[in-house]
């Protein structure tokens, strides 16, 4: 329950701070974090990174009681990201304000298989906001178990076009998968996208890094459907997948053993400027022997294992961090946007998540950030893709 | 992995999204935003004669369609697209599927001499693709036009009901010419002025109806006077809302003579080809065989019935009457009611023809109104009327002819004034006289001879030992009729 430093920009017209409460009662909670967070004149906006334990109605009244008339969007998450260090069961709450801002916020309940046409309801409401500014970016939250993310930023895409980058996350439930919210204002949602477009008279930066690197010679997908990849250089995937890394025999049949393994040996997909990263850990199937869970991999499309490891993560947070911030030239942030992944989270463990937070903050030089740990990263800056897995995306507002 | 091996790589992994496919707009959706994230390029699309049918990266409106719509393949470009900014263009023809070009747009960095040939490879894949799904789309169109007609020649051969014959027609050429889009209708030559055509039926969007705009001038309109004039399929341009669009109109014929048009409207994205000419062509043959068809039927139908009173006629009657009592293994049980008017030739004498056809005419529908769903009502000729009922005692038949008698004892109003008659009935059942129709008849003939004889306006059932004395007295009765009914 620190209160942050309000990092007002040097022309004192944007700021940005965070706000935390570890209260259980949702209500409260909200009501704290929010009135801690809003320390400047004329807020604009409020994110919202809430434990999946809370109340999302409470919750949500709570923070309108403190911000009245506020737009807001948050999620529930697999942990919350704070200055003062990673968060379980709290409630953290960015607010952005003053007059270099302009925002407008949009929500789109029952998203699953109408992913595309939900990303481009949301970026067309969300798209309305003043074009005074000469800077934008789209900010999403997305339920985490929803199949296909890619196709929710396909769509925005569509409306928004090349010349406003996409950022964001899916929504956690710590694990339990069994169910996320979304919130935008006073309503909550499950299976929905909330998003806000932020216009600001100062550039935005965004970094995009992961610590994985490919082992071994890649495999062709050489069946797939529905979201999964069921065959892999023709054998069945999951066989053909631990094979390839030389997996112990008990990770073959054991479905808790098989996640663990997978979650530090996520599947890579070679793009142009480097390889994007899969996740195979969320959704096992044993029986079936197919995998998926982390987005799209092609059929005829080749992947790689990957590999990394406490260090190679914690640099690749470090580096988004600082490519974000490096993108405002001789600017100073007023702070960042921090989303980190879920599983990078299990590989690093309890007390690797603090040494991250460590690296952040040493990037962020004192200035406000907040996030959470997501079960999918969104980040498009070039290129049309944007939905990523165990990788860390930063925005950094100039 | 190689530059070369990884070019190749990623054009059989475009080949293996583009060709899972299943239909043009999805694989070359599918195309466009697979080459652009393979190139990492934020703009993606395909342009068809000048104008981009799918794009990626450029929100509609954004005015960057043109530009992207002018780029010329092989030359190495830079556009200024609004909201984006400076991009580096690449693009290449698709080949096998015409004129087709993609077109790449990145940011960043132009493309190198690698990726130019890399999106010639794509291109070609998207064009080869495109080829082997228009093949094939003829092919499923092809079917779906077959099973069209099928059904079609079911429904005429079944005489469904001839507007349902029509809306059916009308539905499956929208399917089949107009993909389910712009708009087909019928217009018939109005029977009562052969210079206008009344719109029959219609489906599909309404691209530039006018609201209550239901007839034409067949001279003053092109199409239809083209298709009609020439005999075949007729075709102009057409706009609407400033979109460009395209009518074809083909023939319809009834019995020989032209009936009126078959009309099919689409937009200028769809192309028409000779495949869809023919196509129009043969359902306007099958509304030319269903208009003909019913007025066949029309016709014998006509040649059936009664005109003065639309009863069957005794030839009819009579064939009903044995399919009614050949019912159940001609057990099927039938009560007759014959009914003769008593005084009606003064009717004809006193008020004329036309009155007495009038008067015939409300007896006929008496006589439909008297009838349940499955029994039989006729007119024998001149002022014999028959009802056949089934499954009806005598008792009951009884009843019924009490009814008509006091009905027609009412009076009628005819031309010239009212007209009043009688009736006499004479009523027989299948359970005595057996399954032969013209017996049941003759008994029921003379059980109405002895109801007149017995003084008119009176129901008689037929009983075995009238025919002793109808055998003896029928001669006189015969050249008695005449006196006994002036």
């Amino acid at each position: 329950m620190t209160a942050h430093e309000d990092s007002r920009a040097a022309d004192n017209t944007r700021w940005m701070s965070v706000g935390n409460s570890v209260l259980s009662d949702s209500y409260q909670a909200g009501q704290q974090a929010a009135a801690e967070a809003i320390t400047g004149e004329d807020p604009k906006l409020l994110l919202v990174f809430a434990a999946i334990g809370h109340d999302p109605e409470r919750l949500a009244e709570g923070i309108a009681a403190a911000a009245p008339g506020v737009p807001m969007i948050g999620c529930s998450t697999h942990g919350e990201i704070h200055p003062d260090g990673p968060r379980d069961g709290s409630v953290v709450v960015t607010a952005l304000g003053g007059a270099g801002f302009s925002v407008s916020t949009a929500a789109i309940a029952e998203i699953s298989g109408r992913q595309r046409e939900a990303g481009a309801e949301v970026a067309e409401v969300a798209k309305t906001v003043d074009d005074e500014f000469p800077h934008r970016a789209l900010v999403l939250l997305t339920d985490g178990l929803a199949r296909d993310q890619e196709l929710v930023l396909r769509g925005a895409y569509g409306v928004l076009g090349a010349g406003v980058p996409l950022f964001g996350g899916a929504a956690g439930d710590g694990w339990r998968m069994t169910g996320t919210f979304q919130l935008h204002g006073t309503q909550t949602f499950g299976n929905a996208v909330v998003a806000a477009c932020i216009s600001s008279v100062a550039p935005i930066g965004i970094g995009i890094s992961h610590g994985w690197r490919p082992t071994g010679e890649p495999m062709v997908v050489t069946a797939s459907g529905d979201g999964r990849v069921h065959e892999l250089d023709d054998e069945p995937a999951l066989d053909a997948y631990l094979n390839r890394l030389g997996a112990p025999e008990t990770v073959y049949r054991d479905r808790s053993e098989l996640q663990q393994f997978a979650l530090s040996r996520p599947l890579g997909v070679q793009r142009r400027s480097g390889i994007e990263v899969r996740n195979m850990s969320t959704e096992v199937d044993v029986e079936g022997r197919s995998i998926g869970g982390g987005g799209d991999l092609s059929l005829g499309g080749l992947t790689w294992a990957m590999e990394g490891d406490e260090d190679s993560v914690l640099t690749a947070s470090a580096e988004a961090c600082r490519s974000a911030i490096d993108q405002l030239g001789d600017r100073s942030p007023v702070g960042l946007l921090t989303f980190s992944c879920a599983a990078c989270r299990a590989v690093l463990g309890d007390d690797g998540i603090v040494k991250e937070g460590a690296r952040i903050a040493e990037q962020a030089h004192g200035i406000p950030f907040a996030g959470f740990y997501t079960y999918g990263e969104i980040a498009r800056t070039k290129g049309i893709n944007g939905f990523h897995n165990q990788t860390m995306v930063v925005m950094a507002l100039g | 992995m190689s530059g070369e091996g990884l070019a190749a790589q990623q054009l059989v992994e475009l080949l293996a999204v583009v060709s899972s496919s299943d239909d043009e707009e999805s694989a070359i959706r599918a195309a466009v935003e697979r080459a652009a994230e393979t190139l990492e390029a934020e703009i993606g699309a395909v342009v068809f004669d000048g104008t981009v049918a799918q794009a990626v990266g450029l929100p509609q409106g954004s005015g960057g369609y043109d530009a992207l719509a002018a780029v010329t393949p092989g030359a190495s470009q830079t556009l200024e697209l609004a909201a984006v900014g400076l991009c580096h263009a690449g693009s290449a023809h698709l080949g096998a599927a015409g004129e087709g070009i993609l077109v790449l747009a990145r940011c960043e960095q132009s493309f190198s001499a690698a990726e130019r040939n890399l999106i010639r490879g794509m291109a070609r894949v998207l064009g080869l693709t495109l080829r082997m799904l228009r093949t094939l789309d003829a092919e499923r169109r092809r079917q779906r036009v077959m099973q069209h007609l099928y059904t079609l020649q079911r429904a005429i051969s079944r005489r469904v009901p001839l507007p349902d014959v029509l809306g059916m027609t009308v539905a499956a050429a929208l399917d089949v010419l107009a993909n389910g889009t712009g708009r087909v209708q019928l217009w018939l030559i109005d029977t009562h002025d052969a210079g206008a055509a009344v719109l029959v039926c219609q489906a599909g969007e309404l691209l530039h109806h006018v609201e209550g705009e239901s007839r034409l001038s067949v001279a003053d309109d092109e199409l239809a006077a083209g298709a009609i004039r020439a005999d075949r399929v007729h075709e102009i341009e057409t706009g609407a809302d400033g979109r460009p669009g395209w009518s074809m109109a083909a023939p319809v014929h009834e019995d020989g003579r032209t009936a009126g048009v078959l009309i099919v409207t689409g937009s200028a994205e769809r192309r028409r080809t000779d495949a869809e000419r023919d196509n129009l062509l043969s359902f306007a043959e099958h509304i030319s065989l269903a208009l003909t068809d019913a007025k066949t039927q029309r016709e014998i139908n006509n040649a059936m019935h009664d005109t003065v009173t639309g009863l069957a006629n005794r030839a009819l009657f009579t064939t009903r009457l044995r399919a009614l009592l050949a019912e159940d293994g001609g057990q099927g049980r039938v009560t007759l009611l014959f009914v003769d008017l008593d005084r009606f030739k003064a009717v004809n004498d006193t008020l004329g023809h036309a009155a007495g056809d009038a008067l015939l005419s409300q007896v006929g529908q008496l006589m439909l109104r008297t009838i349940r769903h499955g029994d039989l009502a006729g007119r024998l000729g001149g002022d014999e009327f028959a009802l056949a009922l089934r499954d009806t005692s005598e008792d009951d038949a009884a009843a019924v002819a009490d009814r008509i008698i006091d009905e027609i004892a009412q009076p009628f109003h005819v031309p010239g004034g009212r007209a009043e008659v009688g009736a006499s009935v004479g009523i027989a059942s299948s359970l005595r006289a057996g399954p032969d129709e013209q017996e049941l008849i003759r008994r029921a003939d003379i059980a109405m001879y002895q109801a007149k004889r017995g003084g008119r306006s009176r129901h008689v059932t037929y009983r075995n030992s009238m025919d002793a004395s109808s055998t003896v007295v029928e001669e006189a009765e015969s050249v008695l009729r005449a006196l006994v009914d002036p």
